[in-house]
């Protein structure tokens, strides 16, 4: 068995399963072992999805920014399908970041929005690979757009090291939880640890499955769209 | 803020989260369907042909 093969059979047979199984086991530690937090009480505990989507986010534009290189280097029909599925991905999960992020500020914060440093530049990496979308939604087998669109993810990746160091860079209101020092606002308790990890986990999972069914589709079409200019060829 | 209405901001939160990966889970299962009616549109017009 190839190995492709070997990869289609465990992104189809085992990622569906272990993702669900990861996310409920996730859902079971952020609602039934994570302990209140102090300040915020159980609203806080929307921030292991949220973090966990941001992290997914960045990690699709990250994969996406690789085949991109690849597809500019080396070319090749399968790096591009990757980064055009790792960008559809991301942005479905930089969205929930948009959309979780205020939701939770409200409460917190007393505003749904504001134009802090870090949120600015996830509106913009957002909005860099929402532009990516739409290129490559406007040429069908165009190579030239296919190339716009790989440098468009390597420069839209360099808005992540921006929005990692953005709080400590420009001081804004946006908590950093992850790299605070203990007693000021970090992750207290080792249970509140414990359940990123997992949430984590099956937020990965979850990343791979979603990744694995969009490029296999995008896959199909290219194929189809072979098969079809053959057949007109044929006719004609 | 009521401890009550910040717990409504929670059940939002993780709301939002499940509507918009079912969203993109149906926008996946239709495209899929899509491409399922173009190989079954390529395979008539293939017989045709041949």
């Amino acid at each position: 068995m190839s190995l492709r093969a070997r990869l289609a059979l465990v992104a189809e047979h085992v990622l569906p399963f272990a993702a669900t199984a990861a996310m409920l086991a996730a859902l079971g530690c952020v609602f039934l072992y994570a302990p209140n937090e102090r300040m915020q009480g159980a609203v806080q505990r929307i921030f292991y999805f949220h973090v966990n989507c941001a992290w997914s986010a960045f990690l699709g534009f990250f994969v996406a920014a690789g085949a991109s290189a690849w597809y500019l280097w080396r070319g090749g029909e399968t790096a591009d399908q990757l980064a055009q599925a790792a960008v559809q991905v991301g942005m479905l999960f930089c969205t929930m970041v948009l959309v979780t992020g205020p939701i939770w500020a409200r409460p917190i914060w007393g505003t749904w929005w504001t134009w802090d440093p870090r949120l600015t530049m996830t509106v913009i990496l957002w909005t860099i690979f929402a532009v990516y979308l739409v290129l490559r939604s406007m040429g069908r087998d165009d190579a030239e757009i296919a190339r716009y669109g790989a440098v468009l993810a390597l420069v839209g990746v360099l808005d992540i090291p921006l929005i990692m160091v953005s709080v400590r860079l420009w001081r804004g209101m946006h908590p950093s939880v992850i790299s605070a020092p203990k007693g000021q606002g970090g992750l207290e308790d080792p249970r509140m640890v414990v359940t990123l990890l997992v949430a984590l986990a099956a937020f990965v999972l979850l990343f791979l499955w979603l990744l694995w069914r969009r490029f296999e589709t995008l896959r199909l079409r290219d194929a189809i769209r072979r098969v079809e200019d053959r057949v007109m060829e044929a006719r004609a | 803020m009521s401890t009550p209405d910040r717990l409504w901001f929670l059940f939002a939160a993780y709301s939002a989260f499940w509507l918009l990966l079912a969203g993109f889970l149906i926008h996946l299962g239709r495209r899929h369907r899509a491409l399922d009616r173009d190989v079954r549109d390529l395979e008539s017009r293939l017989d045709r042909i041949s």
